[in-house]
């Protein structure tokens, strides 16, 4: 289903969707390393703010076709959607690695031990919405 | 002057240019613990090598052009080059991340070697920053018949 969304409301719920990512990883890790936050707190909130994640993923990618469009194999797509899709890629990878690379280097140089499983999936994920965000940021029609 | 390099030439110094690397951290992690001349040599070797190929591969050689400069430098199917270059590098970089992520969590748990100290974390940062900043090229390079 491709909804007609405004691009301040995609750049809106973009926004949400990314916020909502660091604020889950924030407190599982806030909850594993036993600070300030009780364990009932952190859950309800991980619950709430999971909600929001879900919510603003299929507003903004799900509806508008963001999602369908950046996954989608390059023979099915017309010339121009290849490019636009292309384009955001080349964006994603650089904003990508300068993440990775941040997040790398702060585990390396905390000695915390091995990037944890909620990372590695926060990660996991942010490379498959990162070309998705980037389409529904800076097209005007999706 | 720019160079033109056929395509096995430039496979043979990509491949060349990251297993330098791999070596050279493997040496620096294992082997030098004594400061031996021969492991001493043996890094120089591996050091020129990698310099060597990232010269030979990127310097006064469109390739570097290819993959990084804006797209007002670069003609319609340099950017379509250059953007289908990035999607291979992105599901590499991605696939190479989740890679890396499972396999410390298993090393971490089963003891075997795992990134633990400044110096390692620092060789796997930088090996991170050579890959992500070359791949683009590095594909262009080993895909395109010509350059």
């Amino acid at each position: 289903m491709d909804l007609r969304i405004s691009i301040n409301r995609r750049r809106i719920g973009v926004t949400i969707n990314i916020i909502a990512l660091f604020l889950l990883v924030l407190v599982f890790e806030l909850i594993k390393f036993e600070v300030g936050i009780s364990k009932v707190l952190g859950i309800s909130l991980i619950g709430f703010v999971l909600i929001v994640l879900i919510a603003s993923f299929i507003y903004v990618f799900v509806y508008t076709g963001a999602w369908n469009m950046s996954h989608q194999k390059t023979g099915k797509l017309d010339e121009r959607q290849i490019q636009v899709v292309l384009n955001a890629i080349r964006y994603s990878y650089s904003i990508f690695i300068i993440f990775t690379l941040i997040i790398i280097y702060g585990f390396a140089l905390l000695e915390k031990g091995p990037v944890d499983v909620v990372i590695a999936a926060a990660l996991l994920y942010m490379a498959h919405i990162l070309p998705a965000s980037v389409l529904a940021w800076t097209e005007k029609e999706l | 002057m720019t160079r033109i390099l056929s395509k096995k030439k430039r496979r043979v110094a990509v491949m060349l240019n990251y297993i330098s690397y791999v070596i050279l951290i493997f040496f620096f992690s294992n082997l030098l613990d004594n400061y031996q001349f021969i492991e001493i040599a043996g890094l120089g070797i591996l050091a020129i090598l990698l310099v060597g190929t990232f010269i030979y591969l990127y310097v006064n050689i469109n390739l570097w052009n290819l993959g990084n400069a804006p797209d007002n430098d670069l003609g319609e199917s340099q950017i379509k080059v250059r953007n289908e270059s990035y999607r291979y590098s992105y599901i590499v970089i991605a696939t190479l991340l989740l890679l890396g992520v499972i396999c410390m969590a298993i090393a971490f748990d089963a003891g075997l070697w795992f990134p633990s100290t400044y110096e390692e974390g620092n060789a796997i940062v930088w090996g991170a920053i050579l890959l992500t900043m070359t791949l683009p090229s590095a594909i262009i390079a080993w895909n395109e018949k010509e350059i």
